[in-house]
């Protein structure tokens, strides 16, 4: 019968090959690329502080042409190719070298020289002081710059800039000596306490790249002084390997390499990003060989891949992860013991199977296991119902009984658009949940309601989460981000945790100067969170591309976002 | 109605029923639709593996057809384990089970959908047609500019608007498809109102509601009973496209159009039965209803 389906499969695939010559024939720019790269969308903006900044394909177009000031060596591929990051070894991108202070909490940033952008400028302190003053504007729609200086503890980032206080609000988006211009190749950054995150963030591209001020000065109006209308619209002037040739939202995006820039033109010259919406159709393109490359497909498709002719899949467990919230502000999710029990019924390796086709592991932990300050637990929570049960009784719900008052609080909500990936997910937790007579009810929603409740309402009561990451590459950020109370400065805390003793941790983590002491704390930070099962770990899976093999030199970056200068045939 | 006139329309009717029975189509469509009827009742209780437990093999393929005697055979001897006749889906449910537990999902909101269209077109229908009036003129204006939307649009519209659920989508359909019933119950009301029988009544001292509902009402009812047959056909083929576009029930819920939406994505990668076999059923149904119709109204007709 496998056969049958394999045919079957032969036949579709055949069928279905003038509908991939729809999709390169659609364009016959498409058709002339060096790389061709369907994705299920192209960037919607390009300003790191628009509207789409959360959207994976707006973040891929950016990267392409915007500059970070580090990145990390990389340490060598993994055994499907993919090139992984030595997270211990950063090297400098727009910065030649650094020095740090400890005593008078100073970076002294020493740029590169001789790095020209797109329109042929020269990188000077100018365009990192433009960005940095661009960040502390708040001027566009989503502070995502400011939040990683903020984050990192700079002086002049703090919460004033929105101070309901116009005076206060606009002394305090002004540069101050917080960061200082000391000649055209030299930056001083001042922080007001330790803090090893303004470091950690310079790698993250999409929040913290370099634009060109002279070009995004060009053009900037009365209205727009930051040129945000551009960079959300237009272009976005950096220094990266790649210079915008055309976009056309909704559609096609397509770049040609920078000539000027300063590690080498990049091998692909002429790059083009495609929307083709439905994953099936990038996955029969890819097989006819009329594409390069494609993403967003689910892990069976990406299986399906793998024993194609002349295709080949790569894949990294990163950082992507798929949680379940419980939100502590719904009754009875305030239940540790309740949440406990779920933790042990959850059946993790069959999600792995029957979701990921194998390509995933179980999440032993909080943050992604591949990052530097991971702590497993020393007894994760494992599949085990004798436990759940007993933990259930605990809670005061013998045998499930009691659970049905709270029907509408076991409504597990979910991005419906993923219905292809999450929908075995989730049929396996409720399967497994409702063994145990907890009365799980599916709740698929649209992206956009999802969004809303998760990050404005935050009332999403049960929902299964697979799309958050901390960029950052430390286990302070990630928890800072997720799992400190909103009162301590958490940003997107959804499952609406409070815990005094944590956030005690965190204040002390962020400033710890110690290495060893701050690995400690955050490490306690970890252990407390998986005891009181603030969001429910379930499996770290893996993040996958499709490739011709004649494609090469994939290199894994903490944003998921393949770097297309680093591709070679 | 008196029973002299049942006796007259039964007279007139069943000799024809007899004569089409014997139309092999019909006798195919009335068999599907009685099945259907019968998996509306006992489906999930006879299906072999409970339709929401996810606990198989996922993308199982069905058994190869050579091998389905002797499958059979075991089964119907009740030797050996259970067989995933339709293979299982992405999830690792049971594609057989679902398909055959749907019609209580599907048939239930079509008919309980059309029953409240009978409701509601019915009765407005037949004001519109014996009592004209301004009143009843803006009704049938209200029906018209109901009419002129597309009903698989509106019924999202409505559905999205009242929040996705069961009882909202049967509210939705019977909304939408009543302006059928109105239309047709005031054209029928209009050609029974010429009619003899209601001079006569009026001449014998007859109030005109009672000469509408007594007389008027019974003889006007023939075409909205064999509407009602496509209808039923329209309004599941309607709920299960809700369901594939993600505005009608919800998952796990064993639903034809839900099961044919997620297992589509499965086609291209040869994985054809979690959405074949309900695409076959739904396909089935439709055309037996819409079948069983033609042949009703040809009764009616003639």
């Amino acid at each position: 019968m496998a056969s049958h389906s394999r045919r079957a499969a032969r036949t579709l695939l055949i069928g279905l090959g003038s509908l991939s010559c729809l999709v390169a024939g659609a364009t016959g720019a498409a058709r002339a690329a060096d790389l061709l790269l369907l994705a299920e969308d192209v960037p919607s903006g390009l300003d790191p502080d628009g509207p789409s900044i959360a959207l994976p394909t707006t973040q891929e177009g950016m990267v392409q042409m915007l500059e970070p000031l580090i990145d990390y060596e990389p340490k060598g591929p993994n055994d499907s190719g993919f090139v992984l990051p030595d997270f211990s070894k950063p090297r400098g991108r727009l910065l030649e070298a650094w020095d740090y202070d400890p005593k008078a909490l100073t970076w002294t940033l020493h740029l590169r020289k001789g790095v020209k952008s797109c329109a042929g400028n020269e990188f000077t302190a100018d365009d990192l002081i433009y960005t940095y003053g661009r960040a502390l504007s708040t001027s566009g729609a989503v502070p995502n710059a400011w939040f990683l200086l903020n984050m990192g503890s700079i002086k002049g980032f703090t919460n004033d800039v929105f101070s309901t206080d116009k005076a206060v609000a606009d002394a305090a988006k002004k540069l101050g000596d917080g960061i200082k211009k000391i000649d055209d190749y030299t930056v001083v950054v001042q922080q007001t306490e330790v803090n090893p995150l303004y470091f950690v963030n310079m790698a993250v591209t999409i929040s913290q790249g370099v634009f060109d001020a002279k070009e995004m000065q060009k053009h900037a109006t009365a209205a727009d002084p930051w040129s945000h209308d551009y960079a959300n619209n237009v272009n976005l002037p950096s220094f990266g390997a790649y210079c915008l040739e055309r976009w056309v939202k909704d559609s096609q995006i397509s770049y040609r390499a920078n000539p000027n820039y300063y590690r080498g033109k990049a091998f692909y010259d002429h790059v083009v990003v495609k929307k083709v919406p439905e994953a099936a159709n990038r996955l029969v393109t890819l097989r006819t060989g009329q594409a390069q490359m494609v993403q967003g497909l689910n892990a069976h498709q990406y299986d399906s891949l793998k024993d194609a002719k002349g295709v080949k899949v790569e894949g990294v467990l990163g950082n992507e992860g798929l949680f379940v919230v419980m939100n502590f502000k719904t009754k009875p999710f305030d239940n540790i013991k309740l949440r406990q029990a779920i933790a042990y019924a959850i059946p993790y390796e069959r999600i792995v199977q029957v979701g990921y086709s194998g390509q995933a592991k179980q999440w032993e932990g909080v943050i992604p296991s591949s990052y530097p300050g991971f702590v497993k637990q020393a007894q994760p929570y494992s599949t085990d119902l004798a436990k759940a049960k007993a933990l259930l009784a605990e809670a005061g719900f013998p045998d499930g009984k009691g659970l049905d008052a709270y029907k509408d609080a076991f409504k597990l909500s979910y991005v419906s658009e993923k219905e292809a990936t999450l929908g075995p997910v989730v049929n396996a937790i409720s399967t497994a949940l409702r063994a145990l007579n907890i009365p799980v009810t599916l709740d698929p929603i649209p992206q956009t309601q999802y969004g809303d409740r998760q990050i404005v309402k935050k009332d999403l009561g049960f929902a299964v989460n697979d799309q958050e990451k901390p960029i950052g590459v430390d286990a302070g950020y990630a928890m800072k981000l997720f799992f400190v109370s909103k009162e301590a400065g958490g940003i997107n805390n959804m499952m609406n945790y409070a815990n005094p003793e944590l956030d005690a941790l965190w204040v002390k983590a962020k400033i710890e100067g110690d290495p060893a002491a701050r690995n400690k704390e955050l490490a306690d930070m970890q252990n407390i969170l998986m005891r009181d099962v603030a969001w429910l770990p379930v499996v770290e899976f893996k993040t996958q591309f499709g490739l011709s093999d004649k494609v090469n030199g994939l290199t894994w970056v903490t944003d998921n976002s393949p770097r297309f200068y680093d591709l070679k045939n | 109605m008196s029973s002299a006139d049942f006796t007259l329309i039964r007279e007139a009717t069943v000799p024809r029923l007899r004569r089409l029975r014997g139309h092999g189509l019909t006798i195919v469509a009335g068999l599907v639709v009685l099945a259907i009827l019968l998996l509306a009742v006992i489906g999930p209780s006879i299906s072999p593996f409970d339709p929401t437990v996810a606990d198989a093999e996922p993308f199982l393929p069905p058994p190869n057809l050579s091998a389905w005697p002797g499958l059979l055979w075991a089964a119907l001897s009740g030797a050996g384990t259970p067989v995933h006749w339709f293979g299982t889906d992405a999830s690792g449910l049971d594609v057989f089970s679902r398909v055959i537990s749907a019609p209580r999902t599907d048939l239930s909101i079509a008919v309980l959908a059309n029953g409240f269209a009978l409701l509601i077109g019915v009765p407005a229908g037949l004001l519109a047609g014996y009592f004209r009036n301004w009143g009843t003129e803006t009704l049938m204006r209200v029906s018209d500019v109901l009419q002129s939307f597309p009903v698989f649009i509106s019924a999202m519209i409505l559905v999205a608007l009242a929040g996705q659920s069961t009882v909202n989508i049967v509210a939705a359909l019977a909304v939408l498809y009543s302006p059928i019933y109105v239309r047709l119950m005031r054209a029928e009301v209009m050609t029974q109102g010429a009619r003899g029988m209601v001079e006569a009544s009026r001449a014998l001292g007859s109030s005109e509601v009672a000469i509408a509902i007594r007389h008027v009402l019974p003889n006007s009812l023939g075409p909205t009973l064999v509407q009602s047959s496509v209808t039923i056909g329209f309004a599941i083929l309607l709920t299960a496209g809700l369901s594939f576009v993600g505005a009608g029930v919800r998952p796990p819920t064993p639903e034809w159009g839900l099961m044919i939406s997620n297992g589509a994505s499965g086609i291209m990668l040869g994985q054809w039965w979690p959405s074949v076999f309900p695409g076959i059923a739904i396909s089935l149904t439709v055309f037996s209803f819409a079948a069983l119709g033609d042949v009703l109204e040809r009764a009616y007709r003639s």
